[in-house]
């Protein structure tokens, strides 16, 4: 039906002539003639040369020193081919990083979409005050991800008696809980996972709730006129597929934020003396390696140019599996 | 002694200015309570802190960590041995380094520690409001501990673990150094040497003064009234008696490698033994890294 008039081709043209013809005069001559290739650089110049500067000189630079020894310099001498790689690849501590990586990822992108899809869900059916509501849930993206774990770990989970979750343990009658010291089992998680989960449930129902005011009604009412049951019939058949493209975008960005995780956990974890040689993600583990007291950065950026690839080939793989990029249908 | 770490190659590249230490303080009306003696061995120390700890007080406050940052080699100088030997080989590779370290799990399993305390062992407030009955900490504390238990409180140094150990704690100076590329390279040097070498009555004055440290030339000390008596007086004669410097060679790398083990030994019940086997072969490894350069 589309097709046939291709509203999409019109606009360029009014009435059949160039736009430009139609407005009386032809474009650009207030000024005369213009000099197009200065002023595109006039423009994008500046960024594109802090692109350079900022990203891809940064970039570049890190795959060079990934070859070389180069402990405290980033002028290195002494060439080492692949060592670094070799040596990052077998080390136990970034390996277990990746383990930790995909553990972490395991726990909070399935949570978090869930409990925003049943925010929005919810929201998107409540009638009054339908703003409120949203700005209330959507509140805690604002909040600094440094200062929500420092709460976490100072007042929420802390590992004394007067401390918000052994206080609740308490009138139970409970033993307390050293949440963040504890390996076995490995408490620590709840708290990472928790503190992510509030800060950004609000941000991904938003998302979702700009795909739900999307669907059209006509949907629900036809659905309702065939027979299906609201509730889980209607939420199966309708408002999920509904939402694929939404929820694809949404899972993407869980996983590339999963794979960033570094304030929350230094936040939680770090002291004066360093960190524990558990819950330490990639980067974390990288931070500590090129830029912590080791300053051994040719190794470090071995570890990020590693990193850098399993996060292409994961981010391009599920993009191929999801079909992003494809038309929505 | 804080001169060794200053000291490569036979040459002194700063001067030390105020000496710092770590400590382990005890609060004696609460070991009084409890029947315990301060402890004079690790094994004392495990028990005294088990017999201290109640619903509401932890017997020992390590660090939040459980004692594998803050303590860090400390336990192996205290099991008589060392992190680096002089010769600059690793200093560790003994069973009584892998008994000390399995005290510090005992400590961990019998819940006698305090964790997740709100400010961390450099602070002594857990120790002040009563969280725990023994904290490990620095000199630094020592007023602030002064000024809220008045005299209810003595210090120690980690306590001897085996027959061969000997108390132990880490002693650090900072120290002036000049830049060597300085057009003013001479006068640097001449107003360093006038400030921390001549000039003592500055130097008393910046040690005691301001925060809590012992000044770096011996013959300050004996003259400082406030380091005659009670628990400073006996601060600093831990310091000359039990005090160890982390060598030179003892470099990140390794520490990080030795601390995570140590981690797992103690949270995670890791056998004390083998975690010590791969952390001899890493140090061993960044030695010859550190000694390869030129």
């Amino acid at each position: 039906m589309r097709r046939a008039s291709e509203p999409g081709k019109v606009p360029m043209k009014a009435h059949g002539k160039p736009l430009g013809k139609a407005l009386g005069k032809p474009l650009g001559k207030p000024l005369g003639t213009q000099n197009r290739t200065l002023w595109f650089w006039v423009f994008v110049g500046p960024f594109f040369l802090g692109l350079v500067l900022f990203t891809y000189v940064p970039l570049a630079w890190s795959v060079y020193l990934s070859f070389f020894d180069a402990h405290n310099t980033v002028s290195p001498t002494d060439f080492v081919g692949l060592d670094n790689y070799a040596s990052m690849l077998r080390n136990e501590a970034f390996t277990d990083s990746l383990v930790t990586f995909a553990v972490f990822s395991a726990f909070i992108v399935p949570t978090t979409f869930v409990l925003s899809l049943a925010l929005a869900l919810m929201v998107n059916r409540v009638r009054r005050a339908q703003a409120f509501f949203r700005s209330v849930f959507f509140l805690p993206a604002a909040c600094s991800y440094v200062v929500a774990a420092l709460i976490w770990k100072l007042s929420i989970f802390n590992g004394v008696r007067f401390g918000l979750a052994n206080t609740v343990l308490g009138w139970f009658g409970a033993e307390q809980i050293a949440w963040l010291s504890t390996t076995q089992p490995p408490w620590y998680w709840l708290v990472i996972v928790t503190v992510r989960l509030w800060l950004q449930a609000g941000f991904y129902m938003i998302l979702f709730l700009a795909g739900l005011q999307r669907i059209s009604p006509t949907l629900y009412e036809a659905a309702a006129v065939d027979g299906a049951r609201p509730g889980w019939q209607v939420l199966r058949h309708i408002t999920l597929p509904q939402l694929r493209a939404t929820s694809v975008a949404v899972t993407l960005l869980l996983v590339i934020n999963a794979f960033q995780a570094f304030d929350e956990f230094y936040a939680l974890l770090s002291d004066s003396q360093g960190y524990p040689p558990y819950a330490r993600p990639p980067l974390v583990y990288l931070y500590y390696t090129a830029l912590g007291q080791e300053q051994n950065l040719g190794f470090g950026s071995a570890g990020a140019v590693i990193l850098a690839l399993i996060i292409a080939v994961v981010t391009v793989g599920q993009a191929r599996w999801f079909g992003l990029g494809g038309k929505e249908d | 002694m804080v001169l060794a770490p200053k000291t490569y190659d036979g040459r002194i590249w700063a001067i030390p200015q105020v000496v710092d230490m770590h400590l382990l303080y005890y609060r004696k009306s609460l070991l009084d309570d409890a029947g315990v003696e301060p402890p004079r061995s690790l094994e004392a120390l495990v028990d005294a802190a088990k017999a201290l700890t109640t619903e509401k007080v932890k017997g020992l406050f390590l660090g939040n960590d459980g004692g594998a940052g803050a303590l860090g080699v400390t336990p192996l100088y205290a099991a008589g041995l060392t992190s680096v030997t002089e010769d600059g080989e690793v200093g560790f590779d003994d069973p009584a380094a892998a008994r000390a370290l399995g005290r510090l799990r005992q400590l961990y399993a019998d819940k006698s520690l305090l964790l997740g305390a709100p400010s961390d062992w450099p602070d002594p407030s857990a120790f002040t409001q009563e969280l725990t009955a023994m904290q490990w900490c620095g000199l630094w504390a020592l007023p602030a501990v002064r000024e809220a238990l008045g005299d209810d409180f003595g210090v120690l140094a980690l306590p001897a673990e085996g027959a061969d150990g000997r108390p132990a704690l880490p002693v650090g100076a900072y120290g002036a150094a000049v830049s060597a590329r300085s057009d003013h390279e001479k006068e640097a040097k001449d107003f360093v040497k006038w400030l921390w070498i001549d000039k003592t009555e500055y130097q008393q004055d910046f040690a005691l003064s301001y925060g809590f440290h012992i000044p770096a030339r011996l013959s300050l000390v004996k003259q400082a009234a406030k380091l005659k008596e009670g628990p400073a007086a006996d601060a600093v004669r831990y310091s000359t008696a039990y005090g160890y410097a982390d060598p030179l060679l003892w470099t990140p790398a390794s520490r990080t490698a030795y601390q995570d083990a140590l981690s797992r030994i103690i949270k995670s019940g890791a056998n004390p033994e083998s975690e010590l086997k791969s952390v001899v072969r890493e140090v061993r490894a960044e030695l010859d890294r550190a000694r390869k350069k030129p």
